[in-house]
């Protein structure tokens, strides 16, 4: 049974594998708030300088207003990555289902139906369609094929505990390497007891392979040789 | 609990990816987890009413129903943490393991605390399992709360009572959306008199209780996985199983050269 989790792997016609981490009602909920928090205050501003103007001026109100609401997502997505900047903000954006940008097709639909998603109140269908959907779609997600995940990249290995580098003794493979490396990053963290424990699972395997004692001292050595430091 | 045999993936996660695994997990143990909130929602809703029956004027006293119904939310999350707490490591529990496990569920989860001075706590889903799942008491309890503390677990809280709001309050509008329009004035009475029609009792809690069905299982799964998030943090779990792999893979090419 696979493992449960929100990862999508897409392939590519290239034969390269993407992984999309799909993101779900809390943040994205969060970030719709950030969006309408930063366009009421676009209105308020727009409604501060219009009003003196009396009718013209709240007929030209209404127009910004509905210019606002339809194509404030539409050209954030196609224009800033998929991102309005509610989503930037949460490190969110809008891809479509085979994992390229965003168009100004799938983005329109997508926002157009947002009428629908906003029934009966405050986006509740969109709640419920989220709820229900396994990749985490509103109902307008689902039309558009389009789906919302986080970009967020792993943080960088902070700074690895000071001391001599040592080249691995055995082959280890990209992923292997960045694990080495975590762990050197998080020992710094993690308990002293914790630190042996997690090393006590690798080092027998390392020593057997490359016939030398090896201890969490040298495996925090491979990882600074990794990080390239001499 | 050891990472080993979990059935969910275990990698390092932001707290609002955590939040989300706890949407998957609900989607993918929906059966049993509404089948356990069943078991505990209906009878308790039907305590309430009998006890409400016998001690007092019913007319006057069944609004309590709701108002209680929905206090008693940590018991529920006690029932539901219990079926997650089986689904992480891939074991179905239906509504009778939930029933044999309900006793100790009632006594030894910190239940009386939960329902008094800890019913207001904003991290209540988040350290739940610590009361739950780790057996700790006293001195050692809080310095467990104090390791694990509780990043994101607020922000949770936080969302989740607006989501639930939103439900509660779309779901009498749904219902109003639907009505035709000739019948519509004839049902008004159901809003004009709101402050005496059982009609519109009736709909609030159903809304309520709706809308608390929905909610209530994603913000336990979600402060659960907050919580295994925070613990592969602290412990490097991640990096226990990513150890595991490449030993093994180092021993059998050992093995085999």
């Amino acid at each position: 049974m696979p493992l449960l989790d929100t990862v999508r792997t897409i392939e590519t016609p290239e034969g390269v594998s993407i992984r999309l981490r799909l993101a779900g009602p809390v943040p994205r909920a969060l970030a719709w708030a950030l969006d309408f928090f930063i366009r009421l205050f676009i209105w308020m501003i727009a409604l501060t300088f219009l009003s003196p103007f009396g009718k013209f001026g709240l007929g030209l109100f209404a127009i910004g207003v509905f210019l606002l609401e339809w194509f404030y997502p539409v050209l954030f997505e196609v224009w800033k990555r998929g991102a309005t900047p509610g989503k930037k903000i949460l490190n969110l954006a809008v891809l479509q289902d085979d994992g390229v940008p965003v168009g100004w097709s799938a983005s329109v639909v997508r926002n157009l139906l947002r009428a629908v998603d906003i029934l009966p109140f405050l986006y509740a269908f969109g709640l419920c369609s989220m709820f229900l959907n396994r990749d985490f779609k509103r109902l307008g997600d689902i039309v558009a094929k389009t789906v919302v995940v986080h970009l967020d990249k792993p943080k960088l290995p902070e700074k690895l505990p000071p001391g001599r580098a040592l080249p691995p003794p055995v082959w280890l493979s990209s992923p292997e390497q960045q694990l080495v490396v975590a762990f050197a990053a998080r020992s710094l963290r993690l308990t002293p007891d914790r630190v042996q424990e997690l090393a006590q699972i690798l080092c027998p395997a390392i020593a057997r392979s490359s016939r030398q004692p090896v201890d969490a001292d040298s495996l925090l050595g491979y990882a600074r040789h990794i990080a390239g430091e001499r | 609990m050891k990472p080993d045999g979990l059935a969910v993936e275990i990698r390092a996660r932001s707290h609002w990816e955590a939040t989300d695994l706890g949407l998957a997990l609900v989607q993918a143990h929906w059966r049993s987890l509404y089948s356990a909130w069943l078991a505990i929602l209906l009878p308790v809703i039907f305590l309430e009413a009998a006890l409400l029956w016998l001690l007092s004027d019913y007319e006057e006293s069944w609004p309590y129903i709701p108002i209680l119904s929905w206090w008693l939310k940590p018991l529920y999350d006690r029932v539901l943490l219990h079926v997650l707490s089986r689904a992480v490591f891939g074991v179905k529990a239906n509504w009778r393991d939930v029933l044999r496990a309900l006793p100790r569920l009632l006594l030894h989860s910190g239940l009386f605390r939960a329902l008094t001075i800890g019913r207001l706590s904003t991290r209540r889903s988040f350290r739940l399992p610590v009361w739950q799942l780790e057996g700790v008491s006293g001195k050692t309890r809080k310095q467990r709360f104090c390791a694990l503390w509780g990043h994101g677990a607020a922000r949770l809280f936080f969302l989740c009572i607006h989501l639930e709001l939103i439900l509660f309050l779309g779901i009498p509008g749904l219902l109003y959306l639907l009505l035709p329009t000739e019948f519509a004035p004839s049902l008004e009475f159901i809003w004009d008199d709101s402050q005496t029609s059982p009609w519109f009792f009736a709909i609030q809690i159903l809304a309520g209780l709706l809308a608390m069905s929905i909610i209530e299982p994603f913000y336990v799964a979600a402060g659960f996985m907050l919580y295994l998030n925070r613990r592969t943090e602290i412990e490097g779990w991640d990096i226990e199983l990513g150890f595991r792999t490449l030993a093994a893979r180092l021993n059998a090419q050992q093995a085999a050269p």
